[in-house]
């Protein structure tokens, strides 16, 4: 079945055909929201409602980039909303992003344990992902689908619906912010 | 001496803080997908079903019942109001005709 076929199937709300969806996008939608939000609970929780809005919302599908670009889209907005609301709660941390205070400041690594992490990388990659944290959301978002989706430089231009050279940029960006920070991070705590 | 020393254990410690920085880059290189639970599987297939647009159905008759009823309110609605207008006209002249009688034979 080719894929206008399959988007067919699904605005006419063929369960079966939603039901194939489900099954072939739950593990991609769930890691990505999963790695933005940093949280098993409210990526189950984000992830339930991405595939929510995409039943509700399949009429609107205008079938101008891949199903699964479309489905990357919504599952990113819909993480970083949680979070925006989320963040919205740490008045302070907002007071500190407006003096510029603590913005390389990486006092205490996130106590997250991602599971798909190789033992000998665990801790490093909490401190990795404490400092993923403190990018700006686009960069981060780039950085994580790049890193841990494995998506290539276009597939990520796709899915943010800007140029590839402006992926470019924003990877080198956040990789040039991480170096800050993990050199902060290193001069407080092993000098 | 001393600051050729000094300068090497400096050296040393770049090195030391690039590879500890290259190696945290790259910590989630070979990470791997995190299956999905059976409570999110669970969830996720209930969606569909939970989901469904409930669609009532009236019958032709009773919106055509509907229509007339809306209608009739609104035909009775204008009558009363062009009925009372005109009421309130009339005893405007009425009251305006004796006024002006009475004004003439002053």
């Amino acid at each position: 079945m080719s894929e206008t076929e399959f988007i067919h199937l699904l605005r006419r709300r063929d369960e079966q055909a939603f039901q194939q969806l489900i099954v072939e996008q739950r593990s991609r939608v769930f890691n990505t929201c999963f790695n933005i939000l940093q949280s098993i609970e409210d990526g189950e929780d984000v992830c339930q409602d991405v595939f929510i809005e995409i039943f509700q919302s399949i009429s609107k599908f205008k079938g101008d980039s891949q199903l699964s670009t479309w489905i990357y889209r919504i599952a990113i907005t819909k993480s970083l909303e949680f979070l925006r609301k989320k963040n919205r709660k740490k008045r302070f941390g907002f007071f500190q992003s407006l003096t510029g205070q603590g913005d390389y400041e990486l006092n205490q690594p996130a106590n997250f344990d991602h599971p798909g992490i190789q033992l000998e990388n665990k801790e490093l990659s909490r401190i990795l992902f404490a400092a993923i944290e403190k990018l700006p959301e686009r960069q981060k978002v780039a950085f994580l689908l790049n890193k841990t989706e494995n998506l290539s430089y276009s597939e990520i231009a796709e899915v943010l619906e800007i140029s590839v050279s402006s992926v470019e940029s924003l990877l080198f960006r956040a990789k040039q912010g991480l170096q800050k920070i993990l050199n902060t991070y290193y001069e407080n705590n092993f000098k | 001496m001393n600051a050729s020393n000094s300068k090497k254990e400096h050296l040393m410690d770049m090195n030391k803080k690039e590879i500890w920085i290259n190696n945290t880059l790259n910590s989630i290189d070979s990470i791997e997908q995190v299956p999905v639970s059976d409570n999110l599987a669970f969830r996720l297939d209930h969606i569909y079903k939970s989901s469904q647009v409930v669609v009532y159905r009236i019958q032709p008759k009773v919106r055509w019942a509907i229509a007339a009823a809306l209608t009739t309110l609104f035909l009775i609605n204008v009558y009363t109001l062009s009925k009372t207008l005109k009421r309130e006209n009339s005893e405007k002249a009425v009251f305006a005709n004796e006024y002006f009688s009475y004004m003439n034979s002053i």
